[in-house]
């Protein structure tokens, strides 16, 4: 890669957290966000209240997590008053988990106390919750009111594109293996992202932790932040784990493709081994972790079996995210999408599960109800590549900007950013919420018309190739989406015969 | 490896703080000066402050601990120390918060102040929250002695009168613990 100008914001320029507080400032790392001088006073002390009350809240918590987790509730109904805003149903329902031991919600949380290193959850809970939510969400607002854009929440990043595996049909190394975004780039998006407030950083690739060192130099870098990163684990060992439980902000999300056979068949022989053993690393040093599935029409099955979540749970995963199988590249494989059976089969299980496992399990394709639909082109999310090119998303591969040539500001501004931010959610109903799987029309327009080209280097598709393969699946997964849509929002046009189906979901 | 790149780090830390203060060092500046990439800096630390908690866990490793019938030499061997490193105590000292400093120099104090309040105690009928606040006074007070000798300037005046502070101490614990000892009774 040759001298290319990126802008670097030197760590003098910026205050981190720790820092920050060493001098004396409190909620100082707010005061480059884009607002007036009168804004950034309000903001800071707001952030100093926040971050008070919260470390507060948390020492109690963590005092005696048995008596006061119940009791968390009571706390927090004193804060919230009776207001039109203060989310009465909610509350009730958060408390009725809360006071149930048996309850999966309250065994998952009481386990971040039993199952996870103290100096890591102390870390996660201010840089996850604290940092990424309750301060990063104004600062957020605050831009998206100023810019008119989209401001994400997270942003994903592929540190490298290189992998230690050759798994079949891989969709990340469609880029070969020779590009990386450098520790200064990588470290420019981060702080560039702070000045935005995005707390939250996801690598994905390649395999990032071919990278690990200057991983771990990043989350040192940015204690404030929380790191999660999708991985193979063969590359995690006991030196790494260690390191992670030095830096104490950095969560694994292991991709898993089912029993050993499935793992195997995918990724060569050994694998699945070195990805338990990688766990009991984990798991022996307290380091929290998950897992990431994607599903197809041939795996679908068996990794959202009751058996398989249950061995998830087991190996102690604290969460599992699933992903629908995408056709994305020239030669993907459309006829691994699930079929609208098997898609609805996910979507029951998923939310069954989720009344009664110990996990938090998300499916990115079936949950957009609660994040309002596509989360893409900055909304919520972006995702850079490892040759600088700002895509909307992990799985939409078209740009106009690459972040060795713009801010980070700039790309969101950008016109298919723009298109992304105009066009959003793609669909009403949440159950349709993409723009190339269910809406296949929307890309192909928001493609051609922002003039956005293919940043798939080693075989450009056109958007038209990519969408041609999704038309069928979106009308033949359109009435079951209609229909659970209905159902699940309001019960007009809900058919008895889902009646049963709800009760389980 | 890595331990030695850490020191390397500090080493010249320590050589750029004989001319700058702290807060006017970037991290760039440092990893020229030292030969290595700023990724490798940031393997190790968060940022420069880093490097001076790593410098002072290394210097209190070197002090050792101290008996507590002792612990008046453990301060004036401290104190010398950092007095032969003046410049650099002082470009160190400017770039931080006086009350970070001090909670700092509590921390460390405290032990050696509660151990040797406790061995004063021993012949006294006292209570444990009675001594927790005879500590916590005595290490206020050291603290702020320390404090004001190095915005002084660090005089070896003050060294040489640690002596008499001791004197001072023991005077003050033995005359404070008999009267709690008799209100005690009471
Ligand atoms: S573009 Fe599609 S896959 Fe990407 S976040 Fe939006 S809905 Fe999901």
């Amino acid at each position: 890669m040759g001298e290319v100008p990126v802008r670097v914001l030197t760590g003098t320029s910026f205050l981190s957290m720790e820092t920050a507080r060493r001098r004396g400032y409190h909620g100082a790392d707010t005061t480059k966000t884009p607002q007036t001088e009168r804004n950034v006073y309000d903001m800071a002390m707001m952030n100093s209240v926040k971050r008070a009350g919260f470390r507060a809240l948390y020492g109690y918590l963590d005092k005696d997590p048995d008596t006061n987790i119940p009791k968390l509730m009571d706390w927090v109904d004193r804060f919230a008053g009776d207001g039109p805003n203060s989310f009465p149903d909610q509350r009730a329902a958060f408390r009725r988990v809360i006071e149930n031991p048996d309850n999966n919600w309250y065994r998952l949380i009481r386990s971040m106390w039993t199952d996870i290193d103290g100096g890591v959850r102390r870390t996660f809970f201010e840089n996850f919750m604290l940092n990424g939510n309750l301060i990063g969400w104004p600062i957020q607002e605050q831009a998206r009111e100023r810019y008119g854009c989209n401001i994400p929440w997270a942003i994903l990043l592929d540190p490298t594109s290189a992998c230690n595996l050759h798994c079949t049909g891989c969709w990340a190394a469609e880029y070969g293996n020779k590009l990386n975004l450098s520790f200064d780039e990588i470290d420019s998006i981060i702080t560039q992202g702070k000045q935005l407030g995005v707390y939250i950083y996801i690598y994905t690739g390649g395999e990032p932790l071919v990278r690990k060192d200057d991983l771990i130099a990043l989350c040192n870098k940015h204690s404030d932040c929380e790191f999660l990163c999708f991985t193979n684990a063969t590359l995690i060992d006991e030196d790494f784990a260690d390191q992670m439980l030095r830096v104490k902000n950095f969560v694994p999300a292991i991709s898993v493709e089912g029993f050993e056979a499935a793992t195997d068949g995918r990724r060569g022989t050994g694998v699945f081994q070195k990805v338990r053993r990688a766990m009991e690393i984990l798991k022996a040093r307290q380091l929290p972790f998950g897992t990431s599935c994607c599903y197809t029409s041939a795996n679908l099955d068996s990794i959202s079996s009751e058996e398989f979540v249950d061995q998830l749970v087991e190996w102690g995963a604290k969460f599992a995210w699933y992903f629908h199988y995408m056709p994305v590249g020239n030669d993907a494989a459309p006829e691994l999408m699930p079929s609208p059976e098997q898609r609805e089969q996910m979507y029951a299980r998923i939310r069954a599960y989720r009344n009664s496992k110990p996990l938090f399990l998300i499916d990115f394709q079936n949950d957009g109800e609660y994040v309002g639909g596509c989360i893409a082109g900055g909304r919520r999310y972006l995702h850079i590549n490892a040759n600088g090119d700002v895509d909307p998303c992990v799985f939409i591969h078209y740009s106009d900007s690459n972040i060795r040539q713009k801010s980070l500001l700039d790309c969101l501004r950008s016109p298919l950013f723009m298109a992304y931010h105009d066009g959003q959610p793609f669909n009403e109903n949440h159950l349709k919420p993409c723009p190339m799987l269910e809406n296949p029309d929307k890309l192909r327009e928001m493609v051609a018309r922002t003039n956005a080209a293919s940043t798939d280097l080693q075989s450009p598709e056109s958007a038209e190739h990519l969408c041609a393969k999704c038309d069928g699946y979106a009308a033949a997964w359109h009435p079951a989406a209609q229909r659970l849509w209905a159902c699940g929002h309001s019960r007009e046009g809900c058919a008895d015969a889902c009646a049963p189906r709800r009760q389980a979901g | 490896m890595p331990k030695s790149t850490k020191n390397q780090i500090m080493t010249t830390l320590a050589e750029l703080l004989q001319a700058k203060r702290l807060d006017d060092i970037t991290v760039t500046e440092l990893v020229e000066n030292c030969g290595i990439s700023r990724q490798a800096f940031y393997y190790h630390f968060s940022d420069l402050y880093g490097v001076v908690d790593y410098g002072i866990q290394i210097l209190l490793d070197e002090l050792g601990a101290a008996r507590p019938e002792d612990w008046h030499t453990a301060m004036e061997r401290a104190l010398t120390l950092l007095r032969e490193h003046r410049t650099l105590v002082l470009n160190v000292y400017r770039a931080y918060e006086r009350s970070y400093v001090e909670s700092h120099v509590r921390r460390w104090a405290a032990p050696l102040v509660g151990a040797r309040t406790r061995l004063a105690a021993r012949s006294y009928a006292v209570t444990e929250s009675q001594i927790a606040f005879m500590t916590d006074l005595l290490t206020q007070g050291l603290a702020s002695i320390v404090l004001s000798w190095v915005e002084q300037g660090m005089p070896s005046s003050v060294i040489e009168r640690m002596d008499d502070f001791d004197i001072l101490v023991g005077g003050c614990l033995d005359y404070t613990l008999e009267r709690l000892a008799q209100k005690n009774k009471r």
